[in-house]
């Protein structure tokens, strides 16, 4: 083939424009000490990247997640300490005021104890983590505990809330309008404002109370609770089918009732309205994100923990102040012996919880280390062997550049004389 | 019996050949670095006479320059035009591509797939406590950075497609104004070639003319016995002979179609193209550009709207239900696709973390909508005719990108190579090589050294015949 000086010098020059093209791409890898700087780089790696980006974040959130937790728990072991101990005074007091020897006065002092201590159990019960409530569920702008005019304590009116339910679907004629809900077949019942209650669910037999909100007129009569009239009825069948509870085809709701937190139906015109209305009561558990499908409550309901506590102190009060000493050393000292392995069960829920979230924290950790370790294999440049790769180049280079000087030179025209 | 002075006559043709051989050479030697030069041979004959005058053989009168030969294989040219058509497709997708790679930043910190998981995080964190006005405020924030970041990428795509069509234009007005010039050229060589002039340097201008626009559009040329060339693209005829057609980048009379490159001479028909820098615009801006901000839009829209919906379904810190969180753009063109509602943006109480209400406001510490919304990352939303979560949309798109380009990058350099390679072989076979030239012009100057010495030669032997003839006895 022909060969002419033009072609070798072009030869030489295209030969260069790779090398350094080549020079200069790892000149930008070892710059930005990254292998990948743009998908094109690498595609699969580039997603694989983005991938693991992803689930680092999705790993640093859960690991925040779970340290929020604890420290939501902590606040909440805190005050279950403290009631217990308080419970634990409270087993010697009634021990003590159990002994029919008492004065008068000395029967006066414990009452007064008693009732400083029933004060403090309501602090505790009204615990705050940070500014929320911790025994309120939902309602965390709320106290969960107040006290009433007869110096009973009792749940908040304001967190029985008429509106914590979901309608899940509607069938038939029934109409919603937020909390209206028309129920066909109950008897005896006025049209008004309604509460729900279930009471026990058990042998597929399900009891439940229907209490009436009280009308404007009764309210300005008496304080005392909102909710009257309590309609009780039982032995409603009821089937159970994934998390739903059917009953009577009439009524259905989700397995996640507690009585503690209740529905309101505005029962208009009972007799000619009909149909079903599919509705969910709120749990008020507060659930945290630990994992992509692995949910945990970090909260106690209030009313579960400290209802019963609080109608068994005030028992207590009760039976002092009519120094009814039998009752003192039976039931009310049963109760308050109860109401204290009420409180550890609970501390021990804590405990487990707790502990579950630390193993989530240090699991994150780990995984969070291992993660980033792939990306960064992924993504980032092996520096030695880049430096090694660019020495190399810059030598090819250099060697080239030499030997098309010698090249390109001299033709016949330098020889001619 | 011929004339004394044949030999003197046949030595002056000879300097002139010679001489001639000599300019060519130095033509060539001149122009050995001119780009699209083919060297130029001097083609020799021998002159005799037809008839014996007085002999019976033909009498050698000389030498004669009968042509001047270009050396060019139209072969070679043909499959460079073709290559060069493929290299120009690919280098043009190549460097948008890397353009459009920079308007994504992936992977990095600051795309939108990292803006992406900065957006959930805060939804987590308000998952966590639903009553805090900073989670909620950093829920609005980096929602509206997500908003500002696609759309922001949204109007540079759009960007690069104006772009594109503005070079398109340019593009346009090259071709025919190459055109015009190849139809005067083509006018210039009939002229001079009819009555007998050979063009060489005219048709290199010409096939360098060609070349150009191989990059542009794919071509064929054909030059029939008479010397008449045509340049064909696309089955349409670019120039014949002295004519020539004219593109022309219309803008249609449908705003959402987009511009179309016609013959206007041929009724506006569409100009059939397959390969060269103008496919590569117009793929790239259709088919290319074009389907990844359709893809960003589809993105955008369909997460906003799944996210809507779920939002719907709460109830936010004054009880209300939620209403839309994200501003859908109903027009397809606008690059501003998505906006965070300004009620939410101006209180970010009216996100709907909750579930429940009450009749004096909402329920702050109810968390489980915020619960839901979160979850919506690993649901499989319908994007389209396909089904998948919202990252995995992105990352497909990231990814088709990348392959895209990284398929551009190749494709130039395999095309560089294979277009140098057939350079070369045209170069082998038109390139002036100076060697080459230098042992030539040797030749030449010995050539005419000789021929001056066969006229001294000649020269001499007429001195004796006319000044030392006949002296005896002067």
């Amino acid at each position: 083939m022909r060969v002419t000086q033009n072609m070798i010098a072009e030869s030489f020059m295209r030969n260069m424009y790779q090398n350094l093209s080549r020079l200069g791409e790892k000149n930008d890898q070892i710059s930005s000490q990254k292998r990948i700087s743009r998908p094109s780089d690498d595609p699969v790696g580039a997603a694989l990247a983005m991938r693991l980006r992803r689930q680092l974040a999705a790993m640093d959130q859960y690991k925040s997640n779970a340290e929020d937790a604890i420290t939501w728990l902590k606040d909440t072991e805190a005050a279950l300490t403290n009631t217990g101990d308080i419970l634990h005074r409270l087993n010697d007091l009634t021990i003590q005021a159990a002994n029919g020897t008492l004065t008068e006065e000395d029967r006066q002092t414990i009452l007064h104890e008693v009732q400083e201590l029933k004060d403090q159990l309501l602090q505790e019960a009204n615990s705050t983590h940070v500014d929320r409530y911790l025994f309120s569920g939902y309602h965390v702008d709320k106290q969960p505990f107040i006290k009433n005019k007869t110096g009973e304590i009792v749940l908040n009116p304001e967190i029985k809330n008429p509106n914590d339910v979901r309608i899940l679907g509607v069938e038939g004629d029934a109409i919603t309008d937020k909390n209206q809900f028309i129920i066909d077949e109950i008897e005896g019942l006025e049209p008004g404002k309604y509460m729900l209650e279930v009471v026990s669910m058990n042998d597929n037999k399900l009891t439940v109370k229907f209490y009436r909100q009280k009308t404007k007129e009764e309210m300005e009569e008496e304080d005392t609770d909102l909710w009257v009239d309590p309609i009780t009825i039982t032995d409603i069948p009821y089937t159970e089918d994934n998390n739903t509870v059917n009953i009577n085809g009439n009524l259905k709701f989700g397995k996640n009732t507690t009585k503690y937190f209740k529905l309101t139906l505005q029962l208009d015109n009972v007799e000619t309205q009909n149909g079903t209305v599919t509705f969910e009561i709120t749990p008020g558990d507060m659930n945290y994100h630990l994992g992509r499908n692995d949910l945990m409550p970090v909260n106690l309901q209030g009313p579960e923990v400290f209802e019963d506590i609080f109608k068994n102190v005030e028992a207590l009060e009760e039976a002092l102040k009519a120094n009814d000493s039998s009752n003192l050393s039976g039931d009310v000292l049963k109760n308050i012996k109860g109401s204290l392995n009420h409180v550890l069960k609970y501390r021990s829920q804590v405990g487990a919880r707790s502990k579950r979230l630390e193993m989530t924290v240090n699991k994150m950790e780990s995984s969070y280390v291992d993660y980033t370790d792939l990306l960064s294999k992924t993504e980032d440049l092996d520096m030695a062997k880049a430096a090694t790769e660019l020495k190399m180049e810059e030598s090819v280079y250099r060697a080239a550049l030499a030997i098309g000087s010698r090249i390109i030179q001299p033709n016949l025209a330098d020889f001619l004389s | 019996m011929y004339s004394s002075f044949l030999g003197i006559e046949i030595g002056k043709r000879g300097l002139f050949a010679h001489q001639r051989a000599q300019n060519t050479v130095s033509h060539n030697v001149n122009n050995a670095n001119t780009p699209g030069y083919s060297r130029q041979r001097v083609i020799n004959e021998s002159i005799y006479t037809r008839y014996g005058a007085g002999v019976q053989w033909q009498v050698g009168t000389g030498v004669k320059v009968s042509d001047v030969n270009r050396i060019r294989d139209d072969f070679s040219d043909m499959q460079f035009r073709n290559e060069n058509s493929a290299l120009g497709y690919w280098h043009i997708q190549r460097d948008v591509l890397k353009q459009v790679e920079a308007v994504f930043n992936e992977p990095s910190d600051i795309g939108i797939s990292a803006v992406f998981n900065d957006f959930w995080k805060s939804i987590e964190t308000l998952s966590k406590d639903a009553s805090s006005q900073e989670a909620r405020e950093t829920v609005k924030e980096s929602a509206v950075t997500l908003t500002t970041t696609i759309n922001h990428a949204a109007k540079q795509l759009s960007d690069i497609q104006k772009d594109i069509n503005y070079r398109i234009s340019v593009k346009v007005d090259e071709i025919n104004s190459i055109a015009k010039q190849i139809a005067q050229i083509n006018a210039e060589i009939q002229e001079l070639e009819i009555s007998g002039v050979a063009a060489p340097d005219l048709r290199d201008k010409r096939d360098l003319l060609v070349d150009e626009l191989s990059g542009y559009v794919d071509l064929t040329t054909y030059e029939d016995e008479n010397g008449l060339f045509t340049v064909n693209v696309g089955g349409a005829i670019l120039v014949k002979g002295n004519d020539c057609a004219t593109m022309e980048f219309k803008e249609s009379t449908d705003p959402d179609e987009t511009p179309k490159i016609v013959w206007k001479d041929y009724g506006d028909a569409p100009v059939n193209l397959i390969r060269g820098e103008l496919k590569a615009l117009e793929d790239l801006r259709d088919e290319k550009v074009g389907k990844y901000l359709e893809d960003l839009r589809t993105f955008a829209t369909t997460f906003a709207e799944a996210f809507n919906k779920v939002h719907g379904e709460g109830y936010d810190l004054y009880g209300e239900k939620g209403q839309d969180f994200f501003v859908i753009n109903e027009d397809d063109n606008s690059t501003e696709i998505l906006q965070v509602k300004s009620d939410i943006v101006n209180d970010p109480s009216k996100i709907a973390a909750a579930k429940t209400y009450t009749e004096n406001g909402g329920v702050p510490g109810d968390n489980r909508n915020a619960l839901a919304l979160s979850d919506l990352r690993n649901e499989m939303l319908k994007f389209g005719d396909r089904e998948a979560t919202v990252d995995d949309f992105y990352g497909a798109l990231v990814s088709k990108i990348g392959v895209d380009s990284r398929e551009a990058k190749r494709m130039t350099e395999s095309q560089y190579f294979m277009v140098s390679q057939i350079n070369e072989r045209r170069k082998s076979i038109s390139g002036v090589s100076l060697d080459e030239e230098m042992t030539n012009m040797i030749l030449n100057q010995h050539a005419y050294t000789a021929a001056v010495r066969t006229i001294t030669t000649i020269d001499e032997m007429i001195d004796t015949v006319v000044n030392r003839m006949g002296i005896v006895g002067r």
